[in-house]
């Protein structure tokens, strides 16, 4: 990975902050901080992934990043330009370059939309193409995910969860953008399904040298696919590293925890884990400093009251801790 | 002993629908001793859900168990009254579902829930319901149980409703628990302490555990024994060591080369071919050979029978 | 070894066997697996049919008296007459042929009426869903201070004032009306807007008109369809209630309605008069929601798959 060259996408101190009432009567008004300072960046042909446990805001930094949500604060900038501040005629020829593809392919596509309508629809939107150009095209993506022309008249429910997931995947190539959020995007499938769509996914990055932004939960999903690897906590990147270095010497006791807490299909494999304490905390009312405290087995009192920065431990590794874990 | 607590027999459960049977559960037998975890692994709509919602006699309309024998500690549930097995149903057999948001009563207290459990099947009265309930609730690691008998299911993080959830099923000191997904909605670090409790908890007590999830990391974790079913059948059944060790079905196999690793890098996963056939059209011999890479001719003529392939591990394949 | 391609194409291959047929013979297929839409349907088709050809059909003039047959009972009762097949009213008209004529005012009203309040409902509660803000909340206090006003008591304000005529009555009952459709089409919105395909079309660039047109539009017909049905039948019952109090459409134009109120003061003698009006409102009523349950489910594209099956 050349890590010289400038960053494709560049995210900066991106917030996101949900307003809330203290109570019914009360003008006070706190905030949940679904994303609270993000920085980081993604190189051209290379898959960052996102994870993290629920309410940490990764789907969130997704959504920012298309434009889904509008940022409380910070930047977002992609080939030159701060997408959070353009303009709608300039943010639809960006979105050209920036797609998703979502967690659950039966909410993600349209069930009174034929797929040739379906697939269709961003060319129908950007391209002038005549309806035998379109359809020609369309049939070429559906080729590229490993579906077929038979499949063009057909209604979404018409198909298994992973098929819809190809479809949901050739939608997001049809302008040949840059970057592809994949939002859960293996989450919500079987097994044997999934190890397709990843296998898909990890084709088409080959072929047509795309970028990725892989979000999930599921950890083996993220190693297999990703080169570097953020884990989110309540809002925040606690650590980033490449792949390899994160799974082999963790800095943030919280990026042991999940490896550890991850069940390894392998019975003779059982072990000790460390078995974190306690509940993911309210990101309405996050604990103070470190947000890890509460759960840390490492915590000092410092941990209470100061906020860690990330810091630098080479080779692209950041960690956000006040004890950083040494190399085992 | 005598019996083994659980034994199912070739169970039937068909599913009646305006385009045909759906055969759900077609012929499935295995069987649980007391103090072991069993597992049924399988992707969607394999049945194993509808496997153990037949053992509870819970299957809704239009689904209904066709054929077959459950015999719980000797004794048939299928020929049982209404009455009867609903007195064996969270006392002797309890359940716990993957989503216990929706498997507890909103407008309920904690108290309420647990405490009920306790007037049914004990005839306690309110004030020892509520002792009981709180000793429960600690049991199952809840801190503060005092101040949380009180709270309402919204107020409690999903892997404390969880928590309530087996709190609620083992009030009774089951001899039996089946546990359907029980950790596939929480996060990592909260399903890695669910599972550490549900382990402790069948080691104290005893329990026969039916562990139902689509997770082999869950499966090697907690199983003595594993059940691999595929488009309603067992296709294999054998100790999670030997099963793991040894997978003879090339369904098994396909699902453990599918999964990405944590302990090694690959460039590609090797996957299985296609999806899950539509119940209404099975393929005909073997369920499984129009995804099979070992498929022959004879397979898709010849049904393969579940047989053993060496002591205490069967398979369905006619090529092991 | 095959690869994921060539099996799921050949499951295709297969599948498509299966779905070999025009939509018409579809459309056929799944009237006749749904008895109540058959029975809807026909029904329907059969009021409709009597209210076009109205005046071919019936056997007399729906408004001439005839004093020296009044109240005549149906033919098949004693002293009845087979000329009047459903008996005559208290000025000697044709029972059965007032009801004819009566059905094209019901099918007017109920139609145009639930035309006109769908329309302002409908367009109200895509705006009010889709934008939210306060445009949201001014069209939703809106309707809340319409529905705190007894909508019997609205109608007959408006009728009063206006004065009573088809046209009035008509505008009457959309205006009260419209709220349902706006409070039931705007909660649609609101969760079809957070639909991950509502999503995925914004992140390729659609515009907010498509987005309602080709997404959420079509994703809340079935919901509006039901709610038409039912008002429909509304309407025609409520244009039933109204003549029945003078002020829906005034003689010598014949209503159901007012052929009730006509026979209300006879029902101790001659029962005929109000009971056939009003088993024609009942039959209608009926029919349009039996075909509106129907026309929904054809419109669901997982049941078109179920039929083809």
């Amino acid at each position: 990975m050349a890590l010289d060259t400038a960053p494709l996408l560049e995210v900066k101190g991106l917030k996101k902050y949900y307003p809330f009432k203290k109570g019914m009567f009360s003008s006070e008004v706190g905030y949940v901080r679904a994303v609270d300072g993000l920085d980081f960046t993604v190189q051209q042909g290379e898959t960052l992934g996102i994870v993290g446990e629920s309410g940490c805001g990764k789907s969130t930094v997704g959504q920012l990043i298309l434009q889904l949500l509008e940022p409380t604060e910070g930047e977002i900038w992609f080939q030159g330009k701060d997408v959070s501040t353009l303009g709608k005629s300039e943010l639809k020829q960006a979105r050209r370059n920036l797609q998703m593809i979502f967690q659950d392919p039966y909410f993600s596509l349209n069930p009174r939309m034929r797929v040739e309508d379906i697939v269709g629809e961003p060319l129908k939107i950007f391209e002038r193409y005549s309806k035998k150009e379109r359809r020609e095209k369309v049939v070429e993506l559906l080729r590229l995910v490993g579906l077929d022309t038979h499949h063009l008249s057909r209604h979404p429910h018409e198909f298994s969860g992973g098929q819809r997931q190809r479809i949901g995947i050739a939608r997001a190539l049809a302008l040949n953008p840059k970057i592809i959020v994949c939002d859960e995007a293996v989450s919500a499938l079987d097994v044997s399904i999934q190890s397709q769509i990843l296998n898909l996914l990890r084709k088409l990055q080959n072929e047509l040298g795309l970028t990725y932004i892989f979000i999930a939960h599921g950890l083996p999903a993220v190693k297999h696919i990703s080169d570097r690897i953020a884990v989110m906590y309540l809002g925040r990147i606690v650590e980033l590293a490449d792949r390899d270095t994160l799974f082999a010497s963790p800095k943030h006791p919280y990026t042991k925890a999940l490896l550890s807490a991850v069940p390894i299909p392998d019975p003779l494999l059982r072990k000790e884990r460390i078995i974190l304490q306690g509940d993911l905390p309210n990101p309405a009312a996050p604990p103070s400093g470190c947000h890890f405290h509460t759960r840390c087995p490492y915590a000092q009192p410092v941990c209470e009251t100061k906020s860690p920065e990330l810091m630098a431990y080479g080779g692209g590794q950041v960690a956000a801790c006040h004890f950083p874990l040494e190399a085992e | 002993m005598q019996h083994k607590l659980l034994e199912v027999t070739n169970l039937q459960t068909h599913f009646k629908t305006e385009d045909g049977v759906v055969p759900s559960v077609n012929g499935v037998s295995f069987s649980v001793s007391r103090g072991e975890t069993l597992a049924i692994v399988g992707e969607s709509g394999c049945g194993k859900s509808v496997t153990s919602l037949s053992i509870m006699r819970l299957v809704a309309s239009p689904g209904e168990v066709v054929g077959g024998e459950i015999l719980f500690e000797g004794q048939d549930l299928l020929k049982l009254g209404k009455k009867e097995m609903r007195k064996l149903r969270g006392n002797k057999i309890s359940m716990i579902f993957q989503e216990p948001m929706s498997s507890l009563n909103p407008v309920f207290t904690i108290e309420n829930q647990l405490g009920e459990v306790f007037r049914i099947h004990e005839r306690l009265d309110k004030k020892q319901a509520r002792q009981k309930s709180i000793a429960m609730l600690e049991r199952v690691g809840i801190p503060n149980p005092e101040r949380v008998v009180g709270y309402f299911p919204h107020q409690l993080s999903g892997g404390m409703r969880q928590r309530v959830m087996i709190a609620m099923a083992l009030a009774c000191n089951p001899a039996l628990l089946i546990a359907d997904e029980p950790t596939t909605a929480l996060d990592v670090t909260i399903q890695a302490q669910i599972l550490e409790l549900m382990k402790s908890l069948n080691k104290a007590y005893q329990t026969g555990v039916i562990l139902i999830t689509h997770d082999l990391g869950v499966v090697a974790e907690m199983a003595d024994r594993v059940v691999v079913m595929y488009a309603g059948e067992v296709v294999e059944d054998a100790s999670v060591f030997d099963l793991f060790a040894n997978p003879q079905h090339p369904y098994t196999t396909g699902l453990m080369k599918s999964l990405p690793k944590m302990d090694e890098q690959l460039e590609e996963l090797d996957s299985i071919t296609g999806s899950v056939p539509n119940p209404l059209e099975m393929p005909k011999g073997c369920a499984f050979h129009p995804r099979c890479p070992k498929a022959t001719v004879e397979c898709t003529q010849i049904k393969p029978q579940l047989e053993e392939y060496r002591a205490n591990h069967l398979v369905r394949c006619l090529h092991t | 070894m095959t690869t994921p391609i060539q099996t799921e194409t050949a499951q295709i291959v297969t599948v498509r066997k299966r779905k070999k047929s025009g939509s018409l013979s579809r459309f056929f297929r799944l009237l006749w697996k749904s008895k109540v839409g058959t029975i809807g349907l026909l029904i329907m088709a059969a009021i409709v049919f009597v209210a076009v050809f109205a005046g071919a059909i019936a056997p007399h003039d729906p408004v001439k008296t005839n004093v020296s047959k009044r109240l005549l009972p149906p033919m098949w009762l004693e002293k009845g007459n087979s000329d009047y097949p459903l008996g005559t009213d208290n000025l000697g008209r044709d029972v059965l042929s007032r009801i004819i004529y009566g059905s094209q005012v019901s099918l007017i009203v109920g139609i145009f009426a639930v035309m006109l309040a769908g329309a302002i409902g409908g367009l109200l509660g895509l705006v009010s869903g889709y934008y939210g803000g306060w445009i949201d909340a001014i069209i939703m206090r809106t309707v809340d201070a319409f529905l705190a006003i007894p909508s019997m008591l609205l109608m007959l304000i408006i009728l009063f004032v206006m004065g009573p005529s088809l046209g009035t009555l008509i505008f009457t009952l959309g205006i009260t009306n419209w709220v349902k459709y706006a409070r039931i089409i705007r909660g649609e919105v609101l969760s079809m807007k957070e639909r991950d395909f509502v999503k995925a079309s914004r992140t390729v660039g659609a515009s907010d008109a498509r987005i309602i047109f080709t997404h959420i539009l079509p994703n809340v017909t079935s919901s509006f369809i039901v709610v038409s049905t039912i008002s429909v039948a509304a309407a025609i019952i409520s244009e039933a209630s109204l003549s029945f109090l003078g002020l829906g459409v005034q003689p010598p134009t014949v209503s159901w309605g007012g052929m009730l109120s006509d026979g209300r003061q006879y029902l101790a003698t001659s029962w005929w008069v109000a009971t056939f009006p009003g088993i024609a409102i009942t039959i209608t009523v009926l029919g349009i929601i039996f075909l509106g349950d129907w026309i929904r489910d054809v419109l669901d594209p997982k049941m078109k798959a179920k039929g083809s099956k």
